[in-house]
């Protein structure tokens, strides 16, 4: 679902309308994405975005959060293993089997 | 152009002198709204004083909510309008001026809220008479703007007003500009409708998610950057909408009642050279002007702005492409810049010589022979001037 297109007039919210935020607004066509056989789970990429967008679970790296993700690139910069790296926008991203549902 | 002279006795009836003001009031009569918050300020008074004499004798069901300031004024009229009430108003100058901040949100709220601007300058001096000071700077705030030439537009653009505020397409306030005491307060013949056409044109007020129609829901949330952008564009969007939504509405209005109105207007622009740009009272003044210029053989040709948001911009293309050379008439200004009203011109139009005048600030009057000076001015120079030309004003006092 997209937000933009929930809107009422008058952004006017009634009992059971949901509200998705969007705040991806500003990648700027590139996303980033993780070659998993090379992440080393070490969660500097978590500890560095500054956006919150690396998804955790039972504190181990499972993904990113492209509702929240700028496209800054700091998780690629700061990733030691040169696991994270930046794809078009378009690239469907397949995430980790276990956490499979999550976006 | 008045036609009462040429109409059977029986038609003559519906005729009646009245002021804009009284002509806006007998609008109002008909429409008859639920609610109308409203605060008194020359020249918007008549309207009020005229409206509450038909509430007293019992003759609209309205409730006049007399509030302690035209900010109060705006914010009951936003509330009474989301609860689900047609809700109107009336204002002017530094009245609407210190409305503006809550006419933003009325817009942003989707309220429509139809309202009646007798268009007085802005403070200072101190100053009660007419020019469109007011109305330019409630430019922004993503209500439509309409300016009216005469007593009968008054009343008529106060019912086509109504519709096209609360058409589901737009959902917004129009602010419809008459020009203080030149339109407030001089009476002219006009010709009324029946009360059972206005009503049935109007229709009922539906607004969709009306506070007090159990449907209640948030109005007025916070939003923050992942979601004002787009509410924000939805807002601009549904104003454009209003120029196509208007253009429906004056067609049927034609059809009903006979008076066709263009939202611009052209007069003798055929084979036009030269033509002025004008909203407002004035415009009769520069047809007067355009009537003795062509009486002399000269091209001229006269363009009136009816409505100023959403601006006609293709309308205005066609109608002053083909022409070599243009003065914008404008009773506001931008100091620094050009005025409004040429500045929509200049991004509109392509080709011709495009001039700024500044005219009847404050309540100046604007004469035939003023009009004239310009469009001999107009008939020297192929360049642009780029300077602003003072109508009627003298120049002797300039300060230094």
């Amino acid at each position: 679902m997209s937000f933009p297109e929930t809107i009422r007039p008058g952004a006017v919210i009634l009992r059971n309308d949901q509200s998705v935020p969007n705040m991806s607004g500003w990648r700027t066509g590139k996303k980033p994405t993780v070659k998993w056989s090379q992440c080393v789970d070490c969660l500097i990429c978590w500890s560095f975005c500054p956006d919150a967008a690396m998804i955790l679970e039972d504190g181990h790296f499972v993904g990113i959060d492209y509702q929240a993700c700028k496209g800054c690139e700091i998780c690629v910069t700061s990733c030691p293993t040169q696991a994270v790296y930046m794809v078009p926008e378009e690239t469907p991203v397949s995430l980790r089997e276990e956490i499979g549902g999550v976006l | 152009m008045m036609a009462w002279f040429t109409e059977s006795a029986e038609d003559l009836r519906r005729f009646r002198v009245l002021t804009g003001g009284q002509a806006v009031a007998e609008a109002l009569r008909q429409i008859d709204p639920d609610v109308f918050p409203v605060y008194p300020i020359t020249p918007q008074t008549p309207i009020i004083e005229a409206f509450a004499q038909i509430v007293a004798d019992g003759k609209s069901h309205a409730h006049i909510l007399t509030v302690e300031s035209e900010h109060s004024a705006m914010s009951a009229a936003v509330g009474a309008a989301l609860a689900g009430a047609r809700t109107m108003t009336a204002t002017a100058s530094q009245g609407l001026a210190y409305m503006i901040e809550i006419v933003y949100l009325a817009a942003s709220l989707r309220a429509p809220i139809v309202m009646a601007v007798g268009n007085r300058t802005l403070s200072g001096p101190i100053n009660i008479h007419g020019d469109h000071s007011d109305g330019m700077l409630a430019r922004d705030t993503g209500a439509i703007q309409i300016y009216v030439k005469n007593a009968q537009e008054a009343y008529d653009w106060m019912i086509m007003g109504t519709r096209i505020a609360e058409h589901p397409d737009v959902l917004l306030p129009v602010l419809m500009g008459l020009d203080g005491f030149t339109l407030t307060h001089s009476a002219e013949p006009v010709e009324i409708e029946e009360d059972g056409l206005v009503k049935e044109f109007v229709g009922s007020y539906e607004y969709p998610y009306a506070l007090l129609a159990g449907t209640a829901g948030t109005y007025g949330a916070f939003a923050m950057p992942e979601h004002y952008f787009e509410i924000k564009r939805q807002q601009i969007e549904a104003l454009d909408r209003g120029g196509v939504v208007a253009q429906r509405i004056v067609e049927d209005f034609a059809e009903r009642t006979g008076r066709a109105y263009d939202l611009v207007e052209g007069y003798r622009m055929e084979d036009a050279e030269r033509a002025m740009v004008i909203m407002g009272s004035q415009s009769g003044t520069v047809e007067e002007a355009v009537d003795s210029l062509r009486a002399r053989h000269q091209k001229v040709g006269l363009v009136t702005v009816r409505m100023f948001r959403p601006f006609p911009r293709q309308m205005l293309a066609r109608l002053l492409a083909p022409v070599q050379a243009v003065a914008v008439f404008d009773r506001s200004s931008t100091p620094g810049s050009f005025p409004p009203l040429y500045q929509e011109i200049r991004a509109s139009v392509n080709g011709p010589r495009i001039d700024s005048i500044i005219y009847g600030l404050g309540g100046r009057d604007l004469t035939i022979d003023n009009v004239i000076q310009v469009f001999d001015r107009l008939g020297q120079s192929a360049q642009d001037s780029n300077a602003i030309f003072y109508a009627g004003s003298d120049s002797r006092t300039k300060e230094g």
